[in-house]
Parts: structure tokens; C-alpha cells; sequence
């Protein structure tokens, strides 16, 4: 166990030193300068920003000093906000894993009754029911759905109750988390309950299944020990990255919703040329997405004893 | 004697003149009963569009210059009623004979205070002196260091501190402005400068408080409420970055009684719907607003705003590669003829944004409400370029431009380089189907990133490029001195030794009518020459809630003065 755990923390070290030096040297193809503002700088201020930013070092150069930089935890000062990357990070990824934990266990839980239940009662109005919403949630885009949401609840529901129940917009408020996390949660939502149908079709119609009911054990019994701790494999799987990327916020429902996460630096940066920036997201994007697939791996071992790690 | 005379008479002039397109607002729609606005007491909530960066002598973006201008107070200011420099942290001040030099009397017991509200000391004349220093630290590679390089040996100083090769030894201490006492500031200028005030008006010449910039340190400075202390009617209370920054009413400022605003909350948003529905909902005050919203708020009775910027929007042309089609003047003029710029208004943007007459916009005339009001008049009254495409005339050239480019229209080549953005992508469109149906050119369009389009407008690299200039200060030299040879944002190759002569004349020249003449000439040659091809000033729509009543400012120069708003009871 601990060797696995050990030879995969040395996959993630190694994925993450060749991720950061791809990053680093892409960037540095993209074109365009990310001073060239739309007023002229003087030759001899561009010349003082770049040495402000290590810019003006052969490229080479500034690609060992970013690696040793980034051992040392400093991802540098971010080019637009003239402050620290990581504590830009560090405040706005606390923000989006709120949202985000709120969504994923709206989410997990939502989408597991649904999928469990529509398949014990395949055919019945619960099953097109779950089914319907699951529909929804793979096919409205989110930032559909968040407008709706908006409109629907934020605006007509306020004119009629005469109350705000719904905030449209801002974060720091549990009311303001409603919204939002529903909008996030709920293409998630619908991958987990159709995962979770099924599979636990698949799983209803195995022979320890028959096996257990000829034992005489209670219906409860049978779908909680045998029959949901079987199904729920492939949702676990699919848990991994779907936290990773919902964890570190989405460009879309930030900006509907006006929360201050990270997910609109992976584009920002990218569009105003903020090196560090760049940098900055990509390694914490890229370790989190690896830290999130390892202990789905671990998680395995747990729930099924026939998984085994070391192989 | 009489050349002292003159200085003051030429500021008053200039004073009296810049009598501008103002008027501190008064909402159209208070009392309707439509939007009443935020329900927080004494608070609003405003939208504004960038604030990355709050460090004073760092910023760059003209709506975090608003929010500056709440919080620290400059040597002067502009009035938010009349637009005109109005005494700000200087009471008074005077002016040498020549005009070379000032001295600022600093208004006394004004405090500087931190982000709890608590006083930290006393404003002086040192603090100006220290900021400016800051401003022309090449560590600090300020952006906007250029505004104090009007000051004696400035330019000169900046250049030996950053290393350039050659550069003579200068010390800070020979760069002239200095604290002669704590209430007295010095300032000798490089040269003759007419509009000097107007430098020091601008927010990045904001005092900084040395004592502190120096507990908190330089890499620190100005990244959060606590590492900031003010001078201005409010002071920051939160930043959260790229979302909000909450500033509130300061006691402690000059003015203080003066001022009926408890808070102001700026929002920042992304998302254009995401804000309208926040007015709606009643969770914001004041938005800006797109073209089809304003239709909206127009069809239920609800009247937007418009603010003037002075933006003036154009198409830069690359005139010094002969290899290129437009670089031939009378392609540029038939062009210029074909389009049929308040159609393109009416498509693109949907607003009130107008078709250029001039090339400056937003600047004030001497005697004259605007400087283009001159402008027009000395063309006959008429537009320097047209509202409605001129299909005559358009032809004409296009005639005579492929004569002397030996092509066939189908073989003209001329692309729009555009930014990425659905609004920029469909102006593009719109103009390339005004040249096809009028001189049946099939112009190009490419699109590019906005880092990548910056990048090859610099390196001339382009045939058309849209592009825009808000002005920095209330004279036309700030639009006019672009075209200069040697300007750094002259990104056309555009060169005319007639036109370099009028702006050097123009930066000597004493009598404010006959300075305003050069410009007018420039003006003319710029519109005979089309290194630019003007096509229209940019008027923003907004909409403010019921809550604000009365007493703020939207300007040419002020994004946003909102110092004296005036709320519904």
C-alpha cells in the first residue's frame, strides 16, 4: 500500500515537472508582449517593467529560476494585479471550493437517490422522473440554466413574494450560495444518476443479488450492503476529476453569478499574457487534478477489498 | 511684469474656457417609482469595470482612477458640476513669470488615515514629493511615469536610474519639486506648459504617505485595504479582488460635511445580463448598460444616461509600406467616403455614439464649448468626415487610387485586423460590407487575439485596425501630438513635417486662439491625409437607480465622481 502510495506520488512529481515546463515554454509562444497596452510605453520604461518581472533574462534562464521558484511554494507576482499569484490563489480557491462543495454534495447526494431509485423502480414515474432531470442537467449549458435561474427565481419570484429569497448575484451570504451551487451541481447531479442507474441495473440483476433474497434478507439490507456498495464503483471513478474541476471554480457561473473564484483566471490570464498568472493556475490546476485521481485510486481499495493497489 | 500678467490671464482664459459639456447629473427617473436601487442605507452599489490594481502610482485604467479620486485627494481636481480645476489638497498656488515655476499652498489639517478609519497622521507637501518620487522609481516600473516627466530634469533623472547608456548623472534631489516647508510645494517644470494643472489633477500624481508605504514595504504597498492609507472623502474598508471594493465615508476629509454618502460598493462584473438583472432586482444602483438593454429600460419608460469619455474610435492605417494598398491616400479617402458611419452605429452599437466630425473629442474650446465646435466651423460648418456614406465622391478617389495602384478593384488588398470579441468581429463585417456594396472591394478580416492585434499594430504589421484614444487631459494636444513622427502610440508610419511643426509651434505658442488655430490645422491635415480614418465618438449608456438623486458625475476625465451624490430620502 504505502509503495504504491509512494511510486504514485513520483508519477505526480514527475507529470507535474513536465506539465509546468510544456506551460512555461507554450506561453512563451503565445504572441504578443503583455505590456503593449493601448498607450505607448517608452522603450526605456518597457525595459524597466520587463526587469521588474525577470522578463528580460534569456528564457532559459527565467525557466530554471520559475522551477526553483516553484520548489520554494513562490508561483511569483502576478503581471495585471501587481500582487502575489499565490495568495490570489489561495483567496479565490477557498471561494470557488465552497461553491464547489456545496454543488458536489448536492450533487452526490441528489444524484445517487436519483439513479438508485429510478432503477429499483425502473418503468415507474420515478424513473422518467429522475430521468427527466438528468436529461436537463446533461443538456442545458450552464449558463442557460444560471440566466434562468436568475430570472425564474432572482427576479419573478422576488416580485411575487415580495421578498428576496434568491439573490441574483455577489457571494458572502448563504442565500447567495443557493443559486450558484444548484447551476454548478447540476450537470454533475446528472452524470452521477445515470451512472447510478446504471450500474445498479447491472448490479440488481447479479447472482449475489438472488443470492442474498433467497437468504431472506430484508430489501433494505440487500440495496445498502450488497447492491449500492457495488453500483457506486463507476461513480467514484468519475469523482476524481469532476471534483478537481468543479472544486476550482468555472468560468461561466462565476461570472453569471459574480463570485469571486479562480476559474476566471484560466482564461484571463491567458488573454492578458499574465505569465505568472498562467503559471500559477496551471500547477495548482494540475496538482489538484492529481491529488483528486490519486485518492480516487485509494478510495477503491477501500470500498472493494477485490481491488488490489499493489498490482 | 507682463509676461506674469499674460500667464494668469492665459490660465483664466483657460479656467473660464473649459466650461465643458458638464453638468453634474440629476437622475431623469427620481421618484418614478420604477428602481428604487439597493435597500442598504446611506450605500450604493456601482458597477466599475477594472479595478486590478489600487497602488495610486501604479494604475493605469481610467475607472480605477474613479476610485482613487474618492480616496485621495491630488493638488487639484476637477469640479464635478463644472468639469473645471477645482483647489484640491492645494488651496492656492501661484505661478512664476515665466510660467516654469509653481507653488502649491498644502491645505492644512488635512489626516491620512488607515482602513479602520483611525488617523495616522497629517497630510503635507513630503507626501507629494514622496509619491512622485515613487512614480519615476524605475523599480516600481510605473507605467504612467510620463506624467512626471513635465518636472525639471524628471526625464533626465528617470532615464540615469534606469541605466540607459550614455545617460548624464542625475540625482532625485535635482528633480524639480521639492517641500520647501510642510505646507509648501515647489514645482520647476522642463518647459512652458499650459495645461500644467491638468498634470497635476491626474490620479497617478496621488500623495503617498511615506512612514507607511515604508511599514508596510514597496512589495506589499496598495495589494489590500490595509496596505493603503487615505487622504480623499472615503477610505477603502474591503477589495476583493476582481469583484469588489467597499470604500467608505471619511470623517476626517475637508470636505467631510459636505458629503451625504455613507459607502460606496464597487461591483465589478463579467457578465452583461448578470449586472442588468442585478439592477432590476434591485441589487445594484448604477450599471452600464448595452444597446438592446437600453432599448428595454427606453420601452418601459425608464430613461438611460449617456456619459462622454471623450473616446474617439478609429481605423489606424499603416501608411509607410508601399507594398500595402492603403497605403496609397486616396484608397484611405474613398474609404473613408464609402462608409456610412451612423449606419454602422445603428448596427453595431445601437446607442448614441456619434459619427466623428473631428478627431478630438471631449476637450474644451477656448471659447467655445468644444474644441471641435471650432473644428467644424472652420470647415464651412460641415463634418470633417461623413455621417452618410458619400458614394460620389467615394468613387471618385477610388478612381484615381487605382489608378495610381495600376489594379482592378477585384485585385485591391486591404484586410481588417480585428480583435476577438462579437462586437468588434461584427463592426468589422459591417465595414467590409459598406466597401464591398460602394466601391465593390473584398476586403478581408482577420481576427486576433487583443495581445497578438496590440503586437502586430506596433510592429506596423496590419492594413486597417480599429482602434480608440480617451484623452488624458482637456487640450487637444493630448489627441493630436499621436501623429506625431516620433509618438509612440503614432502606429501608422504616418510622417508630415507641416503637421510635426504645428504641435512643436503649438507647445510654445502663448495666445490661447492662436494655439487653438494650430490645432485646427492639424485637424484639417489630419483629415486630408488620413493616417487614421475617424469614425465615430463613443457615448457609454447607463442607467442609475432612484436611489441616487442628485450630484454625481460622469465626465470626460472622471469615469465616475460620485463624491456628492445626493440620495433619495
Amino acid at each position: 500500500m504505502l509503495r504504491y502510495v509512494i511510486k504514485r506520488l513520483v508519477y505526480a512529481i514527475l507529470t507535474l515537472f513536465v506539465l509546468i515546463t510544456l506551460v512555461f515554454f507554450m506561453m512563451r509562444m503565445l504572441p504578443g508582449d503583455p505590456f503593449i497596452g493601448d498607450k505607448a510605453i517608452s522603450p526605456t520604461a518597457m525595459a524597466n517593467m520587463n526587469a521588474k518581472y525577470g522578463l528580460d533574462k534569456p528564457v532559459i534562464v527565467q525557466y530554471l529560476m520559475y522551477m526553483g521558484n516553484c520548489l520554494r511554494g513562490d508561483l511569483g507576482v502576478s503581471i495585471t494585479y501587481n500582487r502575489d499569484v499565490m495568495g490570489i490563489i489561495s483567496e479565490s480557491f477557498l471561494v470557488s471550493a465552497d461553491l464547489g462543495i456545496r454543488a458536489i454534495i448536492f450533487a452526490v447526494i441528489v444524484g445517487i437517490l436519483l439513479g438508485a431509485v429510478a432503477a429499483i423502480k425502473r418503468g415507474s414515474a420515478w424513473d422518467s422522473f429522475s430521468m427527466f432531470v438528468a436529461m436537463i442537467g446533461v443538456s442545458v449549458p450552464s449558463f442557460i440554466l444560471g440566466a434562468l435561474l436568475q430570472y425564474a427565481l432572482g427576479l419573478q419570484l422576488r416580485k411575487v413574494l415580495g421578498i428576496n429569497l434568491f439573490p441574483i448575484q455577489g457571494w458572502g451570504t448563504f442565500k447567495q450560495t443557493l443559486l450558484p451551487a444548484f447551476a454548478l451541481g447540476l450537470s454533475s447531479l446528472a452524470t452521477v444518476s445515470r451512472l447510478m442507474r446504471t450500474s445498479m441495473l447491472d448490479v440488481l440483476n447479479q447472482d449475489y443479488i438472488k443470492t442474498a433474497k433467497s437468504k431472506g434478507l430484508s430489501q433494505g439490507k440487500i440495496l445498502w450492503r450488497h447492491a449500492l456498495r457495488n453500483a457506486i464503483m463507476p461513480v467514484v471513478t468519475v469523482m476524481g476529476p469532476t471534483v478537481a474541476s468543479v472544486l476550482t471554480g468555472t468560468f461561466v457561473i462565476e461570472s453569471i453569478f459574480n463570485i469571486p473564484g479562480l476559474g476566471k483566471y484560466f482564461v484571463t490570464s491567458i488573454k492578458d499574457l499574465d505569465y505568472t498568472m498562467i503559471g500559477g493556475t496551471v500547477v495548482f490546476y494540475g496538482g489538484l487534478l492529481i491529488l483528486c485521481t490519486l485518492v480516487v485510486d485509494l478510495l477503491y481499495g477501500f470500498i472493494d477489498p477485490r481491488v488490489k493497489l499493489e498490482e | 511684469m507682463k509676461n506674469r500678467l499674460f500667464a494668469w490671464l492665459l490660465c483664466l482664459v483657460m479656467l473660464l474656457s473649459v466650461s465643458a459639456v458638464a453638468a453634474a447629473a440629476t437622475n431623469p427617473n427620481a421618484g418614478l417609482g420604477y428602481y428604487p436601487g439597493t435597500s442598504e442605507k446611506g450605500a450604493i452599489s456601482v458597477e466599475c469595470s477594472t479595478m486590478s490594481v489600487m497602488n495610486p502610482f501604479l494604475q493605469t485604467y481610467s475607472t480605477e482612477f474613479s476610485i482613487n479620486r474618492h480616496i485621495w485627494d491630488c493638488l487639484v481636481k476637477l469640479d464635478s458640476v463644472t468639469n473645471q480645476i477645482a483647489p484640491a489638497a492645494a488651496e492656492s498656488w501661484t505661478t512664476s513669470e515665466d510660467g516654469l515655476t509653481w507653488t502649491f499652498k498644502i491645505r492644512e489639517g488635512m489626516k491620512w488615515v488607515n482602513s479602520k478609519g483611525e488617523v495616522i497622521g497629517d497630510v503635507t507637501a513630503h507626501d507629494f514629493v514622496f509619491a512622485w518620487r515613487q512614480l519615476l522609481n524605475p523599480e516600481n516600473a510605473a507605467e504612467y511615469y510620463a506624467f512626471a516627466t513635465v518636472f525639471k530634469n524628471a526625464q533626465a533623472y528617470y532615464d540615469y536610474a534606469s541605466g540607459v547608456e550614455g545617460a548624464p548623472e542625475v540625482m532625485i534631489e535635482d528633480v524639480g519639486f521639492r517641500a520647501e516647508d510642510d505646507y509648501t510645494l515647489v514645482c520647476e517644470l522642463e518647459n512652458y506648459l499650459p495645461y500644467f494643472l491638468q498634470y497635476v489633477k491626474f490620479e497617478v500624481m496621488a500623495p503617498v504617505y511615506e512612514p507607511f508605504y515604508n511599514e508596510v514595504g514597496a512589495d506589499k504597498f496598495g495589494t489590500s485595504p490595509d496596505t493603503l492609507c487615505y487622504s480623499g472623502a472615503f477610505y477603502m474598508t474591503e477589495w476583493v479582488l476582481e469583484n469588489r471594493i467597499t470604500t467608505v465615508k471619511n470623517p476626517y476629509w475637508w470636505d467631510a460635511e459636505n458629503v451625504e454618502l455613507e459607502k460606496i460598493n464597487w461591483v465589478k462584473y463579467t457578465d452583461t445580463n448578470a449586472k442588468y438583472n442585478a439592477f432590476l432586482g434591485g441589487e445594484m444602483d448604477l450599471i452600464d448598460i448595452t444597446g438592446d438593454q437600453r432599448a428595454m429600460f427606453e420601452a418601459e419608460g425608464y430613461a438611460p444616461s449617456s456619459y462622454q469619455g471623450g473616446y474617439s474610435f478609429y481605423l489606424y492605417c499603416v501608411v509607410d509600406d508601399p507594398s500595402r494598398d492603403i497605403s496609397n491616400k486616396n484608397l484611405r479617402k474613398a474609404i473613408s467616403y464609402a462608409f456610412d458611419r451612423q449606419q454602422i452605429i445603428d448596427t453595431v452599437f445601437k446607442n448614441d455614439n456619434k459619427p466623428s466630425p473631428s478627431f478630438a473629442f471631449g476637450i474644451a474650446g477656448v471659447n467655445t464649448e468644444t474644441f471641435s465646435e471650432v473644428v467644424v466651423a472652420a470647415n464651412g460648418g460641415e463634418p470633417l468626415y461623413p455621417v452618410n456614406s458619400n458614394e460620389e465622391l467615394a468613387k471618385e478617389y477610388f478612381a484615381k487610387a487605382l489608378e495610381e495602384l495600376g489594379k482592378t478593384a477585384e485585385e485591391i488588398d486591404i484586410t481588417f485586423m480585428t480583435s476577438e470579441s462579437t462586437q468588434n468581429e461584427l463592426y468589422s463585417q459591417v465595414m467590409q460590407e459598406q466597401l464591398r456594396r460602394v466601391l465593390g472591394i473584398e476586403a478581408k478580416i482577420e481576427v486576433l487575439t487583443i495581445t497578438e492585434s496590440r503586437a502586430r499594430r506596433n510592429a506596423h504589421d496590419y492594413d486597417l485596425f480599429a482602434g480608440g484614444w480617451g484623452p488624458d487631459y482637456n487640450d487637444p494636444m493630448t489627441d493630436l501630438d499621436l501623429w506625431q513622427t516620433d509618438n509612440g502610440n503614432n502606429h501608422t508610419g504616418y510622417s508630415n513635417a507641416e503637421y510635426d511643426a504645428l504641435i512643436e509651434q503649438a507647445r510654445v505658442e502663448l495666445d490661447p486662439v492662436a494655439r487653438e488655430q494650430l490645432f485646427v490645422e492639424c485637424e484639417k491635415i489630419i483629415a486630408e491625409d488620413l493616417p487614421v480614418i475617424p469614425m465615430y465618438w463613443r457615448y457609454e449608456d447607463f442607467v442609475v437607480s432612484e436611489k441616487m438623486v442628485d450630484g454625481y458625475a460622469r465626465l470626460p476625465f472622471q469615469a465616475y465622481n460620485l463624491i456628492y451624490t445626493k440620495l433619495a430620502d
